[in-house]
């Protein structure tokens, strides 16, 4: 009881640094909870809302299909239900909406109904509700498209997510989300025959979704189906892990968790440090009393307690009070402001899961009780009787640096005072340092996100699409059968530009672990359009007799420079055609799966590429919009892209992120100042005497805290510059944690981040010095000078 | 001999929470330029409250303290710094030295707040320390610590050597040698020696012998048979 009540006293003089230890703890379990509660929510979420909605395992394509055909797909063994949808594009000229059929009957891919009721009737129309929001739609509105140069008229009943579209990716974009642009929609399937009818296209599914038993291998069924239904008509077929929405998502989660063990660690890490930087203080101060424990007769195990109790206390309050805010307020943010931008999660709610605040509360416990052990174990080991001895003080040493004169003559004696601190008590001093390096590391790490992001952005619009848009022709119909470039080339071009048509082929790579679906551009000379680069940004030719492939395409296939590639066409005009090439060299860039290669490798291949595709340069004063105004009327023009705008939807998909960097830019400050604030009490606390001679001898306050603050600056030198390594080191896991199929980003960090992280890290040092110059004051030399221990 | 102290009606009171102590209770006294004065008086008395007032390391709660010429008790912090640094060395029974600069460091780092000192090297000299420049206080004895705490004060060039209870943490030989150092800086550099101590038998070293007594002056006693500390016995 009594050992309890002095407990409560030593908190009481050492509040400080209890609350610094605290602190660190409270950041890291935030960090810790929030992040792997709100992957639990997501997964929870993510599993709930795939099985109520009944996503499919499997999407196949044809480019035509009758349901005699898929009669036998329900003979084969796993699977568990199938359906056929028709499917179709329409575009209101930069806008496209990916249309799917459905009735009352869809099992699969079911609609959630976010708002209004389901279509009933022909030429009522489900949209997707971000959609909608982003181009102001409203309920009951009538919208209408050209389709082949036929105006057609819906009327929207109902907005919808679908668990299909978990993200809604243009096919042409950049891996983001366009939301302005590109949606998802869907309409009774009594629309078809009469759209038939108004544009004259066969009413023939195009589509079989379909859905597995548990645990089965959907690529082993996908080749099943492709042997029992008639194969000349297929062009791809693909399973979850290729729908982008399914795969991005559950990449993005396992990156929350990933990164949820990374920062957490850095915390930890400090806060068990300074921990134990402070409980060795206090066994110092205390090696007295715990001789007269002893020597009264308490047992060591209930000292031990004691003391224990300590660091153990502020530890578990800290992981309580830090998993508790970090479970409630992380998944709040990721989920609203992090992840509602990028995907659909319609219905999503936040939830705390206190179970995950236990692991915060037990790493933090079993980290204090490490602290105070690893301090306190030697005293304890004392006998009562050398234990009440006092502690006599360290004898100062000789340091390396005296033996360099000319330096350290001119060194006045608080400067020496100040390297002889250090460099005899290294281990502290590198201790000392933690705090600083764990802030620089983290600092650093997140303005590498933000510049990383930056020069994706750059170097994807400045090196590699150095055009202003692209112009999309619909396939066509000509007057003698199949078009040719001819025919493409007979529409007319906008005046003030440049243009370059460029075959761009969707295509599908396999090997036994992956599809990836991607795009060939077809090149045939380097051009002001559209650039390979290396790794060093140097321009690469490409070659006749292979190919070049993206980098997120080889890593995500381990391919290297020299491997034979086989690839598919899966464009219903190329027949389901296949070609190989072998890679001659990668190209430097972190988003989109593409493939480079000439047309005239293509011909050698058997594979005659058609440009479907315009890229547009602006000269003079035409603008983007110039060219849409220009092509309004123009039936062949399925749409128009302005890479601006792309380039802007990344933008502020990086302005999300930031304020991620922000937040991780405040926890590396509070954490930097909580070890600076801690270690310079304990070292104003140990020095007590000769600060409070060195005010005897006449020296003036701002002088002796000077003499502090140069000790922490140096120290924090030191931190920055083990900092600057261990920050690219941390940059890159957390990265290599970030990176998906889909993009990667550069290891990359401006100068100007690493003077500001550094930068940062002083001013932080700075600012916890500030309270010192008061503790200093308010010593009393008189008493602390008589009082001999 | 000319006065270069004068306590007039000096008050310290100490206030805590409930309670306020009177330390001080109206004290008037002079120092002589070049004596040894001994402060004597029983422990609680005040005599290292005027020792400490008189150092700078407190201010009176009342009355004047002119040293010098100058009125110090109302010097603010930053003055009352300056004040220690020119005009007094001050010698606790703990020597203070820092355990990080070794014996010729530490005399000097006392020397580096003020303008015109003495040679370091010649004072440790003196005080029979020069073979031990470059030795850490820790590795020297009590006397050889306290020596170079009185050769920290005295290179200084103080205007007064204020000592409090320099021989409590000593051994009868090595106090003896230490007041010998004291009597001959006196002596040989004509120094103002002051010196607080509950040991009366000290008193025959002393020009003059002020005892107090519950906060106030109970005597100043002028010691016309100056005995040297070599012939002191206790």
């Amino acid at each position: 009881m009594n050992l309890l009540k002095k407990l409560f006293r030593d908190v009481w003089e050492a509040k400080g640094q209890f609350l610094a230890i605290i602190l660190a703890i409270l950041l890291g379990s935030a960090v810790l909870t929030g992040l792997s509660s709100a992957s639990q929510l997501l997964r929870e979420y993510t599993d709930n809302y795939y099985s109520e909605y009944n996503l499919a395992d499997i999407w196949m394509y044809y480019s035509s299909i009758t349901s005699e055909d898929t009669e036998s797909i329900s003979d084969i063994e796993g699977v568990e239900d199938y359906e056929l949808r028709f499917t179709f594009q329409q575009t209101l000229l930069d806008k496209t909406l990916q249309v799917y059929s459905f009735d009352e009957n869809t099992k699969i891919n079911r609609l959630f109904n976010v708002d209004g009721t389901l279509p009933e009737n022909p030429f009522e129309i489900a949209i997707d509700y971000e959609f909608a929001l982003a181009n102001d739609l409203s309920l009951g509105e009538d919208i209408s498209y050209i389709v082949d140069g036929t105006t057609i008229e819906y009327t929207i009943t109902a907005f919808i997510e679908n668990p299909e579209y978990v993200i809604k990716l243009p096919n042409d974009g950049n891996g983001f989300p366009e939301h302005e642009i590109y949606g998802v929609a869907y309409v009774h399937y009594s629309t078809i025959p009469e759209l038939s009818a108004l544009i004259g296209i066969p009413v023939t599914y195009d589509e079989i979704i379909v859905t597995l038993k548990e645990g089965l291998d959907a690529n082993a069924i996908i080749r099943e189906i492709e042997k029992t239904v008639p194969n000349e008509a297929y062009l791809l077929g693909y399973t979850r892990e290729q729908n982008s929405g399914y795969s991005m998502l559950s990449g993005d989660i396992e990156q929350y968790e990933s990164l949820g063990y990374i920062f957490p660690v850095v915390f930890y890490l400090v806060a068990a440090l300074m921990t134990y930087i402070a409980m060795r203080r206090i066994i110092d101060s205390q090696k007295i009393q715990i001789g007269i424990m002893k020597a009264l007769g308490v047992k060591k195990a209930k000292i031990m307690a004691h003391y224990i109790l300590f660091p153990v206390l502020p530890c578990t309050i800290g992981s309580f009070v830090g998993g508790i805010i970090g479970s409630i307020a992380l998944p709040e943010f990721l989920i609203k402001y992090m992840f509602a931008e990028t995907y659909d999660l319609p219905g999503i709610t936040t939830k705390v899961f206190l179970s995950l605040v236990i692991p915060a509360i037990i790493i933090s416990t079993g980290l204090g009780v490490l602290a105070a052990h690893f301090s306190c174990h030697k005293t304890l080991k004392l006998s009562a009787s050398s234990a009440m001895r006092p502690f006599l003080p360290k004898s100062g040493k000789k340091i390396l640096l005296e033996r360099v004169a000319p330096i350290w003559n001119n060194f006045s004696g608080s400067t020496r005072i100040v390297y002889r601190n250090i460099f005899c008590n290294k281990k502290r001093a590198f201790m000392s340092c933690v705090g600083v390096v764990g802030s620089v590391a983290l600092m650093m790490t997140a303005f590498a996100m933000k510049d990383s992001t930056a020069l994706l952005i750059e170097q994807t619009y400045n090196d590699i699409y150095r055009y202003d848009g692209i112009v999309n022709f619909s396939y066509f119909t000509s007057d003698h059968g199949n078009i040719t470039l001819t025919d493409v080339k007979s529409i007319p071009v906008p005046e003030n530009t440049e243009v370059l048509y460029v075959p761009m082929l969707n295509f599908e790579v396999k090997d036994e672990n992956k599809t990836t679906l991607g795009t060939v551009v077809v090149l045939d000379h380097n051009s002001d359009f559209y650039r390979s680069v290396d790794s060093n940004m140097n321009e690469i030719t490409i070659p006749d007799n292979g190919i070049i492939i993206s980098k997120r395409l080889a890593e995500s296939h381990g391919l290297s420079i020299g491997d034979e590639l086989e690839v598919k066409l899966t464009d219903s005009n190329y027949g389901g055609k296949s070609f190989t090439g072998t890679i001659t060299a990668i190209s430097e860039q972190y988003i989109t799966q593409d493939i480079y290669c000439t047309s005239g490798f293509l011909e050698q291949m058997d594979i005659e590429p058609l440009a479907l595709t315009m890229l547009v340069n602006l000269r003079g004063e035409a603008t983007i919009d110039d060219i849409k105004d220009f092509y309004d009327n123009e039936k062949a023009v399925s749409s128009v892209v302005s890479l601006a705008e792309q380039k802007e939807s990344i933008e502020n998909y990086t302005e999300v992120m930031n304020s991620l960097v922000a937040i991780l830019v405040v926890a590396a400050m509070l954490l930097s100042f909580s070890v600076i604030y801690n270690i310079s009490l304990i070292n104003l606390l140990e020095r007590r005497t000769t600060l409070a001679t060195m005010k005897v001898l006449g020296y003036r306050k701002n002088k002796i805290a000077k003499v502090f603050e140069y000790e922490n600056m140096f120290l924090t030198m030191f931190g920055v510059m083990i900092g600057i390594p261990l920050g690219f080191l941390l940059m890159k896991a957390v990265f290599d944690a970030s990176a998906t199929d889909e993009k990667s980003f550069p290891y990359f960090i401006s100068t100007l981040s690493i003077i500001l992280s550094c930068g940062l890290a002083v001013l932080f040092t700075f600012i916890s010095n500030l309270p010192i110059r008061r503790k200093i004051k308010n010593i009393n030399m008189t008493e602390t000078l008589k009082l001999i221990e | 001999m000319k006065d270069i102290v004068q306590f007039k009606n000096v008050v310290k009171d100490f206030k805590t929470k409930d309670v306020l102590a009177k330390v001080l209770r109206g004290v008037d006294f002079t120092v002589r330029s070049g004596e040894i004065l001994l402060i004597i008086g029983s422990s609680g008395a005040g005599k290292s409250t005027i020792l400490n007032i008189l150092g700078g390391l407190e201010s009176p709660t009342n009355g004047s303290v002119i040293v010098d010429g100058k009125d110090i008790s109302k010097y603010n912090e930053k003055q009352l710094s300056d004040y220690r640094a020119e005009k007094v060395g001050i010698i606790f029974q703990s020597y203070n030295l820092i355990p990080n600069l070794t014996v010729l460091e530490n005399v000097t780092f006392g020397a580096e707040v003020k303008k015109s000192t003495l040679d370091a090297k010649t004072i440790l000299g003196k005080v029979g320390l020069e073979s031990k420049y470059a030795k850490f206080p820790a590795t020297l004895s009590g006397g050889e610590q306290q020596r170079v705490a009185i050769a920290r004060a005295i290179t200084k060039n103080p205007l007064m050597l204020l000592c409090d209870e320099p021989t409590g943490a000593l051994d009868y030989e090595t106090s003896k040698a230490a007041l010998k150092l004291l009597e001959d800086l006196n002596q040989e550099m004509n120094k103002t020696v002051i010196i607080v101590t509950h040991n009366l038998a000290l008193a025959p070293m002393a020009d003059r012998i002020l005892t107090v007594k519950s906060g106030r002056v109970k005597e100043i006693e002028e010691n016309r048979q100056k005995v040297s500390v070599t012939g002191l016995e206790w």
